[in-house]
């Protein structure tokens, strides 16, 4: 929010202007008429100002400004939140600025679209339970700090949890396997900075989850960037002196933020039945269900918007995990939903279980979260033909089915729903001691 | 202008509206009955208030600017629609090459991954196209609410587009097209975080249009993205939605450029009880958000929309001139397409499995018969 004065408005116009209560530049956006030199102020818009806490007295006072006046505060506003708020250039910049972010192995990489997942987007990873969500965004903590010529960022990690522990036991395998590999190539790898560089935060329900996002997550951010810029104006001052002396663990600006999931605290609290609100309470449960929905569409969307800003602003990759659900089978596609959670069974679903019961699954929240992410990936575990069994891919030491991992849809590459690993946007892939490695397309 | 209405509520300042009250004019029809230079001697204003007063009786939208139907027609024939790349999504629109028609607002509405993205780079785009070669030879605007946009995969889709484009000169004999760089530098891309932001973004356009009026398209990716159901206030959602898109309508047509939009899909919660028109019997709880405010505001809507992640297909629902059709298209790495049928000439409705797949038809009811039909016509 901005104070309307820094538009440099004639005073008479902008004293008018505060007396009707539109004191900030955004609310002179959305609270002016438009067509401002012909219309009369409604009765129902002189309601919107009550209900925003304008008297319509104050309304009213608007109309000693003349139109002309009127319309150049409007067009003051919108040209201070243009130059301020909105970044304007050619595709050809922006080629330049995009980065990207590698999962750890180029296998994946390939599969999703050739150099990783996407900056200053929402990329979601859903599937099953077990099926390797959490392990690919630990090897995303470690990818995430190597330096931008190997994929990685050069930045630091925030993980936001609301499944419980952190697998600080298995981060641990993973670094040690992690500075192993990489010590040829990046020469100051180290453990220590590796773990100074991954933050942890816990979102035990949604209020704190939406305190989160609304507040701590954007300070956090801004800290970071903030540090980053003392400690290079550290590192120029004494340069001379202390170049040996950087070898202390070094904070890096967050450029990925997790969180595991996002399913979670909207599943647990969606209440069914009695809503607990007052009104809601004699209304029975369908009228308690549905408005639990709106309101938890509400939150989502307030998220997703936060998130969008978030990782635009900063240039962060954002990756939210996400749960699957099941679809229930609907027997005629032409019956009324049970919920408004409808199985689209021809378009949006893929079975995750090929050759065995055939059950259905989707990742959860439905379409308002679809709407909100950029693109999505699954991974499942299938259960492959048995041909597979006997070639030559199938003789590692590893008993384990194999997993696959697909796009189901993003911006920047091919989706492949359809399981066939012959299209793009599509691999298999294990886990190991290491984390979740590619397997070759044995074709 | 209603004659009717009272002089006092035109908004004047405070010392012209007494004057006119103290004169005893109290409609409006009566200050517009005599000439306002007459009145303005009578009550001494000055040459500031007259003019307002004159603004104000005279509005500048309401001298009419007729045209005739065949005065429009010319016009609107002179100007290039926008091809999709795709000649089956471009016949939607009817006409003799089709394409996005200029000067109207054109709605894409569709799933996650249904390609509204892509359609938008591949529009913004194809808008380069000289008009030597049957282009609109402008260039685009991409405001971008989403974050979808991806400049390398518009850098793909330009290669593709110049590499078509200077095969094409080089058979003609001119001289060398478009290079990939020019095509991307021809795209300008504002990304729009919040509501306010885009309010102020499309009062900034007419500003941008006036300075490059070279612009022949605007894409919006999406509009439904900041309209959503975090917004308090339905009442002014619906009223910030009609405002906007009534200026997009505006400078489409003041500015002869086509306006892009992109709208997400919403699910209808009761959808079987308040029995609202389906668009889709694939999914029939499911509309494009933002309400008919929003979809009266559109000239064309299209929806696009997969089946079983296979094939695509675009589905024209409301059009003034073309019935409601569907026709399947297809993405691949040098962008859209039509689909390349792989059956024998002559028996392409049958062997292409484009219209009749399994229950395809039944899904589709009367709309499958009309789609059949406008394949027949195009391929036999």
């Amino acid at each position: 929010m901005t104070s309307i004065n820094v538009l440099g408005l004639p005073s008479s116009v902008r004293d008018t202007l505060l007396k009707a209560s539109l004191d900030t530049v955004e609310d002179l956006l959305l609270y002016t008429p438009q067509g401002l030199s012909n219309d009369i102020p409604s009765a129902r818009f002189k309601r919107q100002q009550v209900s925003k806490g304008v008297s319509s007295g104050g309304y009213d006072r608007l109309m000693n400004l003349t139109p002309n006046e009127i319309a150049f505060a409007y067009d003051q506003a919108a040209a201070h939140i243009f130059e301020t708020k909105i970044a304007y250039g050619s595709a050809h910049d922006l080629l330049q600025d995009e980065s990207w972010l590698s999962l750890g192995d180029p296998i994946l990489d390939a599969a999703v679209g050739g150099k990783g997942i996407m900056t200053r987007a929402i990329t979601e990873i859903a599937g099953e339970s077990a099926v390797g969500k959490t392990q690919l965004c630990l090897q995303l903590c470690l990818t995430v700090q190597l330096p931008e010529s190997m994929g990685g960022l050069d930045g630091s990690v925030v993980w936001m949890s609301t499944e419980g522990k952190f697998p600080y036991s298995r981060l641990e395998s993973m670094i040690t396997q992690f500075v192993a590999k990489h010590q040829e190539d990046v020469p100051d790898i180290d453990a220590d900075i590796i773990r100074e560089n991954i933050y942890y935060e816990s979102m035990a329900d949604q209020e704190t989850q939406l305190h989160i996002f609304n507040y701590q997550l954007p300070i956090l951010v801004h800290d970071t960037y903030l540090s980053q810029e003392d400690d290079d104006g550290k590192e120029e001052d004494h340069e001379h002196h202390a170049e040996k002396h950087s070898a202390s663990p070094r904070k890096k600006p967050i450029k990925l933020i997790i969180i595991d999931s996002i399913t979670n605290n909207f599943r647990s609290e969606l209440t069914v039945g009695s809503s607990g609100t007052d009104q809601a309470g004699n209304q029975g449960a369908k009228a308690g269900f549905r408005s639990s929905i709106l309101q938890r569409s509400a939150d989502i969307c307030e998220i997703g918007l936060r998130l969008r800003a978030l990782a635009d602003q900063y240039g962060l990759a954002v990756i939210c995990v996400n749960q699957v659900t099941d679809v229930i089978a609907a027997e005629s596609t032409f019956h009324p939903p049970p919920l408004s959670f409808r199985p689209q069974p021809y378009t949006r679903d893929f079975t995750l279980d090929l050759q065995g019961t055939g059950k259905l699954k989707k990742p959860a929240l439905g379409l308002v979260w679809e709407n909100t992410i950029n693109s999505r990936l699954i991974l499942q575990r299938t259960r492959l033909p048995d041909s597979y069994e006997t070639d030559g891919c199938a003789q590692s030491a590893l008993r384990e089915p194999p997993r696959t991992l697909s796009v189901v849809f993003s911006p920047w590459s091919g989706h492949n729903r359809h399981n066939d690993p012959s299209l793009p946007g599509h691999c298999r892939y294990k886990i190991d001691e290491t984390g979740v490695v590619g397997i070759p397309n044995p074709n | 202008m209603a004659s009717s209405r009272p002089a006092v509520t035109l908004r004047l300042t405070t010392q012209l509206r007494d004057k006119i009250i103290r004169s005893g004019y109290t409609t409006v029809g009566d200050l517009c009955a005599i000439p306002t230079a007459e009145f303005a001697k009578e009550l001494k204003l000055t040459p500031e208030q007259a003019r307002d007063l004159l603004d104000q009786l005279h509005p500048k939208g309401s001298i009419l600017n007729s045209f005739t139907a065949d005065q429009t027609w010319e016009q609107e024939k002179k100007l290039a629609p926008i091809t999709t790349s795709s000649p089956a999504i471009d016949r939607l629109f009817g006409g003799a090459h089709g394409g996005i028609p200029p000067g109207k607002i054109t709605e894409i509405c569709g799933l996650p991954g249904s390609g509204k993205t892509q359609l938008g780079i591949q529009l913004s785009i194809n808008a380069q196209i000289p008009r030597s070669m049957g282009g609109a030879g402008g260039s685009s605007i991409y405001i971008d609410t989403e974050g979808s946009f991806v400049a390398r995969r518009a850098s793909q889709l330009a290669s593709a587009c110049s590499a078509r484009l200077s095969e094409a000169s080089e058979a003609a004999g001119a001289k060398p097209a478009l290079m990939t760089d020019d095509l991307l530098r021809g795209i300008q891309y504002c990304r729009v975080h919040s509501p306010v932001e885009f309010i102020a973004m499309v009062r900034i356009l007419g500003g941008i249009l006036q300075e490059h009026p070279n612009v022949k398209l605007v894409v919006v990716d999406s509009i439904s993205f900041l309209f959503r159901s975090n917004f308090s206030d339905t009442r002014m959602r619906t009223k910030l939605v009609a405002t906007l898109g009534r200026q997009l309508a505006d400078l489409a047509r003041q500015h002869n450029l086509a306006v892009v939009v992109m709208n997400q899909m919403t699910t209808t919660i009761d959808a079987a009880t308040t029995g609202k028109r389906s668009f889709d019997p694939l999914d029939e709880n499911v509309h494009p958000a933002l309400g008919e405010t929003w979809g009266s505001i559109c000239t064309h809507r299209i929806r696009l929309y997969d089946r079983g992640g296979q094939q695509r297909y675009a589905r024209m629902f409301k059009s003034p001139t073309m019935q409601e059709q569907t026709v399947a298209f297809q993405i691949g790495p040098d962008g859209f397409s039509d689909v390349v049928d792989p059956a024998e000439p002559g028996n392409k409705v049958e062997g292409g499995g484009v219209l009749v797949g399994e229950d395809y038809d039944m899904d589709f009811g009367h709309a499958s018969t009309q789609s059949m039909l406008f394949w027949d016509d195009d391929f036999s």
